[in-house]
Parts: structure tokens; sequence; C-alpha cells
């Protein structure tokens, strides 16, 4: 509106060219075929996905970053294929509309974390959706829900928390799509899992002569890293080189400023034991693991493993060479110049750098 | 069809041939060579001359028992505990682990003895029982008779002193393991077989190739799993809902184990017969199917009437909601010891599986005659012979199941026709339709 001015003349309003652009439209027109491909037809749905995975790119409580998985299901019979034996408690249901994705994270996104995830779906026949929470992941080393979802007739859609401002999208036919919220290039699609599976291959290389068991830990360290790693304010973690992990507790001066464990957790061990005895001891055992990296991790510092499985020690603070703190970019944080110096040492302390920032982004880099 | 020709996958024992009107325990002994010492047979004919005939029989028991137990433990002791779901054995466990009524149970299945042995054995194993607990005033009272003993002799001999290898077994370990180092295509002949053997072989090869999926890794496993996707989708319209849940349970357990290979078979399987109506929302059943096999183990075992309190207590506490894998076994368990044996029943065990039985459902109890009784050996054996449980039947029938219950299953509801019957020669129908349904679950 023009307003007049002291002279009475209208003056020209501020603001002229006013637009407003939201991700709805472009996301719901990037995802469709997607989301119809994966087995669903209802328009509904497609909008509660669309909605969904825009969320779950960065959702908080009360200023806390949640990470729930969300499984988006055509059946509920499909739960007994993706969690067999596993407990479901149905949380309510709900007609799908405008509010549903909002609802259904304020009810249970606080709910899904310790190996549940959130379910919906539209039993046949009804017109609302059932939701809940259950069983995605049944204790440490059992075969999670996203692992059996390949190869079936089922619709089911995962959708889940994959970095800074990003979520991912996996169907049971074998197509993924990331949602980035950002304005980086869409070609550099390297997300939190690709970083994770690049650290434990380094971190698993001499962990066994057995080709199947290394996959196994493979597969189970990827899941605890992501699950360990969303949460937390930041993290770096080394692999650091055979000679150096021989050398422990002799280290050069250069890595001398870190907890060194006395006696190294050995996190493969305790894996293959669960594995093996499958009991309630070994399985304590390995969680009790778990805890411990979990907190080392959330501790200051590098967190240092061996390419054995082996946890060798934290807070590892790095001294710069001279020649680093020239390099040294002083517009990056601490974190970031940290990981500059792992990553210039690959190759003769390190076999693999990993970094996780405040905000969520991930990097990683390996010896080839 | 005699026991020794049912038209299976592989061969079933026959029974050694002793003349029906020999009764002489030196010349009985004589046929037990290739299992008895010259001292075991000498000691077993002096005992007889003694008139120490609990002390011989006892012997003569414990000796078949442990050539079965061992023969079977050949297989693989871990694979004898998946077939008879014990979770507590392990390859390293001690064959004489295995209960006796267990071993006579998987020996029948695996055509090591016929049924007609398998009922023998239980009957000899019944008395060896009774007799052991007998307090001494009572024993002293009333002695063990010769005949009895005699029969328990010839019993043990012809089924397994006797046999110098076990066919059957052999037969058996062969096919087994062939499920584990080929792997079969549609149009393999074998399958065929497989899919139009009588039923008890179609429920004996499905618990084979899960207990092989379950247990194997590396190339058997691969085989064994592919195998599975080939056989169960022929084999599934013929399932009865308890092999069903058994698929369903598999799958919960290889899953919660992290067995990625297994898991993933047995996905395909399942996706391929749209089964998964019968994975189990938990590993509960695990629970009651140990609770009614500790039950059991009790029942048939020495000094029963008061060793079955004590589990069917921890049974009868666990509650009706029992899950659909679990509910053949616990049925199993507290029927029998509810109907008790030859003897009568334990009362106290009688009250906690009174607990369980009288809270049942109407559709439990229909499941359990429609789909589990038919192929129940435990409760049909002791129908099919002794008047104590059969009175005991048609009590619980008129008091815990719903009168206008109809089983699907056709010999079932025969069986329960008759058992509402209170006419004089309603028990001697009822012995010989439950000895029908029984001779049948080979067939």
């Amino acid at each position: 509106m023009d307003r007049e001015s002291s002279t009475g003349s209208r003056a020209p309003s501020p603001v002229e060219d006013r637009r407003a652009w939201s991700i709805r439209k472009s996301l719901q027109g990037e995802l469709l075929d997607f989301i119809r491909g994966s087995g669903f037809s209802c328009t509904r749905t497609e909008q509660l996905v669309c909605d969904l995975a825009a969320l779950v790119c960065s959702y908080r409580e009360e200023d806390i970053p949640l990470y729930p998985h969300i499984y988006v299901l055509d059946d509920i019979d499909a739960l007994a294929l993706l969690a067999p034996g596993t407990a479901r408690v149905q949380i309510g249901t709900m007609a799908i509309d405008d509010g549903s994705a909002a609802r259904l994270l304020k009810e249970c996104a606080n709910l899904a974390r310790g190996g549940w995830a959130i379910y919906v779906t539209r039993p046949q026949g009804q017109r609302g959706a059932e939701f809940g929470v259950f069983r995605a992941l049944k204790h440490s080393f059992a075969i999670g829900a996203n692992e059996v979802m390949s190869d079936t007739d089922k619709a089911v859609i995962l959708i889940r928390n994959r970095g800074h401002h990003t979520a991912e999208l996996c169907n049971t036919k074998h197509s993924q799509r990331t949602v980035s919220l950002t304005s980086a290039d869409d070609k550099a699609t390297a997300t939190l899992t690709d970083h994770v599976r690049k650290l434990v291959d380094a971190a698993s290389r001499t962990a066994s002569t057995s080709e199947d068991q290394r996959a196994e830990f493979r597969a189970y360290l990827t899941r605890l890293f992501i699950e360990l790693l969303q949460p937390c304010h930041g993290a770096l973690v080394a692999v650091v080189d055979q000679c150096v992990a021989s050398a422990v507790p002799a280290v050069p001066d250069s890595l001398s400023d870190a907890v060194w464990l006395p006696v190294p957790v050995d996190l493969y061990g305790a894996h293959i034991a669960a594995v093996d005895l499958r009991d309630a001891e070994s399985l304590a055992t390995l969680q009790s693991c778990e805890s411990l990296v979990a907190g080392m991790l959330d501790s200051d510092g590098v967190l240092i493993l061996d390419a054995g499985g082996y946890v060798l020690g934290y807070r590892l603070f790095l001294k710069p060479t001279d020649e680093e703190s020239q390099r040294a970019d002083h517009k990056s944080g601490g974190r970031g110049r940290a990981f500059a110096m792992m990553v210039n040492r690959i190759g003769s302390e390190f076999d693999a750098a990993f970094m996780r920032s405040q905000d969520g982004a991930t990097a990683c880099e390996a010896k080839p | 069809m005699t026991d020794d020709d049912t038209g299976g996958i592989w061969p079933t024992n026959g029974a050694m041939a002793i003349a029906p009107n020999e009764s002489e325990p030196a010349n009985l002994v004589l046929f037990a060579r290739a299992s008895l010492s010259n001292r075991d047979m000498q000691s077993i004919v002096k005992a007889f001359n003694s008139d120490s005939y609990e002390m011989v029989s006892s012997f003569v028991w414990s000796k078949a028992s442990a050539t079965l137990k061992k023969q079977l433990s050949s297989l693989g002791m871990k694979f004898v505990g998946e077939m008879l779901n014990r979770t507590d054995l392990t390859e390293d466990s001690d064959p004489s682990l295995i209960a006796d009524h267990e071993v006579l149970s998987l020996a029948e299945d695996i055509g090591m003895i016929t049924s007609t042995q398998g009922l023998r054995l239980k009957h000899a194993l019944q008395l060896v029982a009774h007799y052991a607990q007998l307090e001494s005033q009572k024993a002293d009272a009333e002695p063990m008779q010769k005949e009895d003993a005699i029969s328990i002799l010839k019993t043990c001999v012809s089924a397994i002193l006797g046999q110098p290898q076990f066919a059957g077994a052999v037969e058996f370990a062969s096919f087994r393991q062939k499920l584990s180092t080929v792997s079969m295509k549609e149009d393999d002949s074998e399958l065929e077989s497989i899919a139009s053997s009588p039923y008890f072989f179609v429920k004996t090869t499905l618990s084979v190739l899960l207990s092989l999926v379950k247990t194997l890794k590396g190339a058997p496993l691969e085989h064994a799993t592919g195998n599975t996707i080939v056989i169960l989708p022929l084999l599934w319209d013929r399932l009865a809902e308890p092999e069903r849940w058994q698929v369903g349970q598999a799958y919960a357990e290889v899953s919660a184990a992290g067995n990625r290979v297994a898991t993933s078979g047995l996905k395909k399987s399942l996706i391929s017969v749209q089964g998964f109506d019968f994975v189990p929302e938990s590993l509960r059943s695990n629970s009651f199917t140990d609770a009614a096999s500790r039950v059991l183990a009790a029942h048939f075992a020495f000094n029963n009437y008061y060793n079955e309190v004590e589990p069917m207590t921890v049974l009868a506490n666990l509650g009706t909601s029992i899950p659909g894998p679990a509910i053949a076994k616990c049925m199993e368990a507290s029927l029998a010891v509810w109907l008790g044996n030859f003897y009568g029943n334990s009362t106290s065990a009688s009250a906690q599986a009174d607990k369980l039985l009288s809270s049942l459902r109407k559709d439990q109890w229909n499941y359990y005659l429609s789909q589990c009784l038919p192929s129940d050996r435990t409760i049909l054996d002791k129908l099919a012979s002794d008047d104590k449980p059969i009175k005991r039947w048609k009590q619980l029938v008129g008091s815990y199941i719903p009168t206008d219950l109809v089983p699907t299953n056709k010999a079932s509801k025969e069986l329960l026709d008759l058992s509402r019957q209170v006419t004089p020669g309603s028990v001697l129908s009822l012995k010989a339709k439950a000895k029908t349904i029984r001779e049948q679950i080979r067939k």
C-alpha cells in the first residue's frame, strides 16, 4: 500500500517484488516417481512421505536434535518381514492430512531410539493410518529392519536423517533418494553412511582372515558408528597406521598427547563372541564396549582405532608441525584444522581420518 | 502298508525277526550280540535266573537307550538339539542329556524304529520307571512279573540291541548330507518324492532343513538355504499350522542371531509362500517350549509323580497367552501330566496342569484338536493303550472342551465324538480310534 508523504504525494511502496518459495512442490515432483515406484498409489501417503522427509532432515524437540527412523508401510503384515520376533507398540491412528507428519514425529520421535523405529501404515479398508513404534533392531548383533527390506513385494519406504539437513529415503526395490535442504551441489551426494563406511573399511581391514566375519563386523560397526555419531556434538576418529598400533604405548611424539589404553578395547572380539555364543553374557560384554566407545566419542580430541577392530585410545590432540601451522586454514574451526592435519598424515601415521562437525557435516579420507 | 514300507524319502529300519513265542532269556540275549558283550549277556541270564526282574529290566533299558542315544549323537548333538527343540544341547553335549522319551520320538521320526516299536519301547520305559520309583514296601508287595521283564527284554533286543546298524539312520544321515552339499533344482526328481511323501516325512524333512539353516555356516549353509527356497513352496500347502509356525519361528531366530545368509534365504522362502502370518511377534515361545520340554522329561523319567510338579508349576505360571509356535508342545506336556499313565497320575502336578487347561479358550482347544492332536504321539499313545488315561481324557473332554467345538480334522472330530459317548463300549472304540490315528502318523 502506498504511504502518504508529508507533502501529500504518494511514496512508492518499499517492497514491490515479493515472492515466497517452498521446497514443497519441487520435493513432491522429485519424489513422486520414487514413491509410486515403491508401491504407494495414494496421494495422501505421497504427501506424508514428502513432509516426513523434509522434517527428518533437521528434526528437533526442545532444541534437542532427534534422528528417528520412519517406516511407511502399505500393509501392517510387512512388520513381520522387517522385524520378526520383535515387539510393536501401537501409539494411535490418524487421518492423513497436512498435519500428520508433524503429529507423528511429535508423538513418536522421542521413542524412536535404542533400536526402536516409527511405523505408519494404513490398514486395508480403513481411512485412517495406524502408527506406532517397533523394534527395528532387536539387539547389537541382530539384523536390522533396514537390512531385510530389499527383495520383497511389500511397499515400504524408510525415511531417516543422514547428515547435515539431509534425509535419505530407501525402498524395497533397491532405490534410494537423498533429500538435501542445503545449497550444496546435488552431485556431491556422499553422506554420513558413505563416510562411515570408508572409515569402517579402514578400521576392519585386518580384523579377521575370514572375509565373512569381516563383512559381518563391518556391517555391525557401520551401524554402530552411524548410531553413535548422529547425536554427538562433533567427533574426530582416526585409524592409525599398523606401525603406530604395534608400537603402542611407545608412540611417536606427535601422537603422545592422548589417552592410550594399556589394554585396548577389543570391539571385534566382543562382536564375534556375541555372534558365536549368542548368550546374555557375551551380549552384555558387547554392549558395555559400545557404551565405552560412545563415551570416548563424546570426549574432546580424536578417537583412535586400529585396522583390527581395536579401540586403542581417545582424547588425542595433535601438535601441528611448522609446515602444518603455516598451511592451516585459520578460518576453519579447531575440529576442521585437526582434521586437515590428520588428512595430511594419512600414509604416515594414519590409515584413515574421519570428521563430523557440530552442524552435522561429515568428511572422511583414507589410504587407498 | 507296513511300517517298513511307508513310501518315504529314506527307508526305515525293520524289526529284528524273533519268533513271537520265544521267551527264553538265554535265547533272546543271543540276538543282541551286536550290542551286548558276553559278560552283559551272561549277567542278564543270571539275573533272570535269580528272579531279579526289576534290576535286569533297568539294566537292559539303560543299555538300549544308551545305544540309541549314541547312534543319534553321530548326527551331531547340535542338530539333535535343533530337532528336539532343546536349546541347551550344543555340539559338545553328552548324548546322555537326551531324555529317554525324546530319543524314542526322534528315533521314530528318522526311521530308526517303527511306530509299533516306538509304542512298545514307551511301554517298556513306563514299566521300568514305575518299578524304579516304588517304595521298598510296595516293591516287595508288588514285584515285577517275569512276563513284564521278558517283554522289556524282547522289545529292547528286537528294536535296538539286535540291530547291527540302523539302516534308517544311515540313509537319513545321507539324505541330510545331501541337503547341505547339493543344491537341488525345481525339476529334480527327488523333490517330487519329497512332495508326495507321507506327511511324517514331509514334517521331518522340514525340521531337518530348518535345523541345517540354523546351525550351518559357509557353503553348506548356502546349499541348505537354497534348498529351503526350492522345497518350501512344494510343501507349504500340505503343512499343518504347527509346522508353518516352525518356519516363521526359524526366521525370527536367525534374524535375532544376526545370520544374514539364513535370514535372506528364509525371507525369500516365506515371501514365495506368503507365510508371514506365521512369523511370531516375539521369541517368547522358546521359554514356553523349554518349560514344556522339562515337563515331558520329568513325566517320562523315574519318580515322575514327584518330579513333574515343579516343571508343571513353572509352565502353568507362564500363563495362557501361549505363543503360536509353542502351543503344540505346551498342550502335549500339560495333557500328558493331566492324563497320567497306566499307573495313574500325579495329583499335585495334575492340579497345576488343571490351572492351565481350564483357562484355555475355545480357539486354543480348536487349534490343538484340529492341527496338533493328529500328530501328537504322546497323547495318542496314552489313548491307544491305557485305560486310566482314557478315562481321564473323557473326563477332560466333558469338563473343558466346549460342546459346540467341532475340529476341522476329520480324525480328531471322530475321536472327540467317541470321547463324548458314555456307552460301555466307548472306551474300546476310543482306544481303537486313537490307535488308528497313531498309526497314520507315519503314513
